[in-house]
């Protein structure tokens, strides 16, 4: 039959195409979603609109529903926190409030979405700033500020809104915490007593050296240098007097505040001498042998006893953090001076959606929770009773599971507003401001880099660096085939038109300052 | 020793055959079973020794995380079997309702309806308008409806529909049956229909796996923890335990309890709970495929 023979090649045509297809997509239900449009009309139930009819009220302002998009949760008990905040927002400025939480999993591409199909909402907290600022998602917020959010405005540390400011516009106000971030290390307190370790002589990464050789002598179920493939020693920067400019934090761009020139930092003598010290510490059997691919936590490590010290950001509260997560007392050591640079001060904003139908009254929402205590522990700690117990005038005890504990007060607000959690330091609000005085500010503060123009050799380097970053400093190989090898790829893959695409913005900066 | 018939292979080969495939069926079933034992294995005790078929301690820590709130992992079965039976129904019924005309030689318009399927086949419209169309077109936002429709034709599989169709029901039949009397509706439903069971059942059985392990449409359409399917739970979940505790210092007050969960044993109990009941459909659906291998293997 010639027929069947016809439709078998067709088939397995067709096949081969839905194969290649599936293959290539990211993602199946683009390619197959499309169609279903056509017959969605006759199956489609009315929806269950989530758009509450708006009860018109004659008071001096119109009442109006404000949506407000945060990370984490969704919590279960939400509703009833939205109910409490609407009847107290009541007399203030007449809106309720609507919280959507949008859960850790990529929140940042649901957001897109919503920018990029002109989806009318609120307010939103600011993943991928910079890309959505440029693109006009945002609406610019002088204006807004000068009129509804006078206080806030007031209190605000002026580097915070010039971290926001992206060509001249204020584009988001950023959560009111600590200002800068730094590294460090956090020990295992029982250990450094045991041992008489002097933490606070260390001064740069390359001090721990004695005290892992201890380790190593004394105490043979420890790891000395526990790494794990997310956190490397590459927290630890050989230029400390540096920032890492590019975007995206993953490829090597940094700007030298001596020269105000960019370079690459795994191209240096500097780089090799450290990786090799590294190598030399995995030689000696400080470090793990699998640090490279390990995804054991670094808190669970030391909390197993598998390590003594963990490592990364560190901020004024970490002690108490760190104690709490590893369940034993640490102590902290920051390496760095607490540097503020714009990237850690766009850490967690807010902002206002160009698609808002009413941006007065989000911007005065914003002024609140900024300024009214009242508004920003219900917003952040819940309801008193249900999902927080005082006990203290200003101290509160979470009630476990009760349905409402992912709306974090770094997200949004002003931090030194919440009522201290029971485990924190009573000291916290002296911290943060102890923190803040020691603080140094970048010199090219309010520089933020337009990615646009390099995209493409962006996300090629970044994946270079991935490819690489974890073998080199996990001490497992002779640092410096690789890094040549690495270095190459960097240039192949253009990361000379990167360096010097954020040089030039960099120079325009400096020329306009 | 008995004497060896025809249909008896000789005893070696039976024993060689007998541990190839009882290899064959440990290697299937051991990775389940490790997968199991982590899930209790007391998490401190995994940091220190890696992974164990026969764990040091004990715990169930992470199965009492998983449904410490059994309401929403109960609500999350529900809707997901709520979706992949209807979904499943329904997008089998339209996709047969697309196939069959286009599969007719006496479909005037079968060619442009083709085309317009295997158009849509490679080129879609793009993550944004599909978004757009979805959201604003529809307002299927929040709804269960939008964890159905966007998966309810496939065109990959309306081409599978149409080739069986056009292999396995002969024209003449169909003329037959129209002779004799039948409508459409009646010839499709009582001669295509009982005839095209197999591929009915192929269909059924891609759409069911298509809809219960879906969880793209949850996380895109879905902010209402009612909604969530239970896939798209697991994946939150696992992904909010590891969010957590990467960055568990970097977080204040209440949620600094759930940075300290076990991310390692919980991922493997959800994995164990979300293969949950659809290991059930293969079986039923495992008669047809045996069906429709004898049928392929008569000679036309």
């Amino acid at each position: 039959m010639a027929g069947k023979k016809g439709t078998g090649l067709l088939l397995s045509f067709v096949l081969l195409i839905g194969l290649s297809l599936s293959g290539c997509g990211g993602n199946n239900s683009n390619n197959e979603a499309a169609p279903a449009g056509t017959q969605a009309d006759s199956t489609a139930a009315p929806a269950a609109s989530d758009k509450a009819a708006a009860t018109e009220k004659t008071n001096e302002l119109e009442q109006v529903e404000l949506s407000l998009y945060l990370p984490g949760g969704p919590d279960k008990d939400v509703a009833s926190v939205e109910q409490a905040i609407n009847e107290y927002l009541k007399d203030k400025i007449n809106a309720t409030i609507k919280i959507n939480q949008l859960s850790w999993d990529k929140p940042a591409d649901k957001v897109n979405l919503m920018i990029q199909s002109g989806e009318v909402f609120d307010m939103v907290y600011t993943w991928n700033f910079m890309t959505n600022a440029a693109k006009g998602a945002y609406l610019p917020l002088e204006e807004l500020l000068d009129t509804y959010a006078k206080e806030t405005k007031a209190q605000i540390n002026p580097a915070y809104l010039q971290a926001a400011t992206v060509n001249g516009h204020l584009y988001a106000i950023p959560t009111e915490k600590e200002l800068g971030q730094s590294v460090g290390f956090a020990f295992d307190k029982a250990i450094v007593d045991k041992y008489g370790f002097d933490v606070n002589s260390i001064k740069k990464l390359e001090d721990i050296e004695p005290m892992l050789k201890t380790i190593k002598e004394k105490e043979p179920a420890i790891t000395p240098l526990f790494m794990n493939h997310t956190d490397s020693l590459n927290w630890f920067t050989v230029y400390p007097d540096s920032e890492d400019l590019d975007g995206s934090n993953e490829i090597p761009t940094l700007l030298d505040y001596k020269t105000m020139k960019v370079f690459n930092e795994y191209d240096t003598p500097d780089i090799l001498a450290r990786l090799k010290l590294i190598r030399e510490w995995y030689k000696a059997g400080y470090i793990n042998k699998n640090g490279a691919t390990d995804k054991t936590e670094l808190k669970d490590a030391v909390k197993s006893g598998k390590a003594w010290f963990t490592y990364g950001n560190m901020n004024p509260t970490s002690t108490n953090d760190w104690s709490r997560l590893a369940e034993k007392p640490m102590v902290i050591k920051t390496l760095l001076p607490v540097q503020v640079s714009t990237k850690s001060l766009q850490g967690s904003m807010l902002a206002i959606s160009r698609t808002s139908k009413n941006p007065e009254r989000a911007m005065m929402f914003m002024n609140l929770i900024h300024t009214d205590p009242v508004l920003y522990n219900l917003l952040t700690f819940g309801i008193e009773g249900k999902h927080y117990k005082k006990v203290g005038d200003n101290t509160v005890e979470f009630i476990p599971d009760s349905g409402y504990n992912s709306v974090s007060s770094w997200m949004i607000g002003n931090v030194l507003l919440n009522y201290l959690n029971k485990d924190e330091d009573p000291k916290r609000v002296q911290l943060y401001t102890d923190w803040n005085k020691n603080s140094k500010v970048s010199p090219v503060i309010g520089f933020v880099f337009d990615s646009t123009k390099v995209q493409s050799q962006i996300g090629a380097l970044i994946n270079i660096t991935k490819q690489y970053k974890n073998t080199l400093y996990s001490g497992e190989k002779d640092p410096e085939p690789i890094l040549k090898e690495m270095n190459s790829k960097l240039k192949a893959a253009g990361l000379d038109a990167v360096i010097s695409e954020i040089q030039s913005q960099m120079d325009a900066f400096l020329a306009a300052k | 020793m008995e004497p060896v018939t025809n249909n008896e292979i000789s005893r070696p080969a039976n024993v060689i055959l007998h541990i190839i495939f009882i290899i064959l069926a440990i290697t299937c079933l051991l990775p389940i079973v490790l997968v199991f034992m982590i899930s209790i294995t007391d998490y401190d005790s995994i940091v220190l020794n890696g992974y164990q078929f026969i764990p040091e301690k004990l715990s169930l820590e992470a199965y009492a995380y998983i449904f410490k709130d059994y309401t929403v992992i109960a609500k999350a079965y529900g809707v997901s079997i709520f979706v992949t039976v209807v979904g499943t129904l329904l997008s089998v019924f339209i996709s047969s309702l697309y196939a069959y005309p286009i599969s007719r030689a006496d479909f005037k318009y079968r060619g442009f309806f083709a085309f317009l399927i295997f158009f849509t086949m490679l080129f879609g419209g793009g993550l944004v308008p599909w978004y757009m169309v979805y959201t604003q077109v529809l307002d299927l936002k929040n709804s269960i409806w939008a964890l159905i429709v966007p998966m309810l034709l496939s065109p990959f599989n309306v081409l599978i529909m149409k080739t069986y169709f056009q292999m396995s029901v002969p024209p003449a039949l169909i003329e037959a049956s129209k002779i004799d009397g039948a409508g459409e509706l009646r010839t499709f439903f009582q001669i295509v229909f009982p005839l095209s069971l197999p591929v009915f059942a192929t269909i059924g059985l891609f759409n069911t796996l298509h809809y219960w392990n879906d969880w793209f449409n949850s996380m895109i359409f879905v902010t209402d923890t009612d909604l969530y399917s239970l896939q798209y739970l697991m994946y939150k979940m696992i992904s909010q335990a590891d969010y957590l505790s990467r960055n568990g210092a970097l977080i204040q007050g209440s949620a600094t309890e759930l940075a300290k969960l076990p991310g390692e044993t919980i991922r493997m109990a959800m994995a164990l709970i979300g293969i949950g009941p659809i290991v059930l459909a293969y079986p039923f659906f495992q008669r047809y495929f045996i069906k429709g291998l004898t049928l392929g293997s008569i000679k036309g």
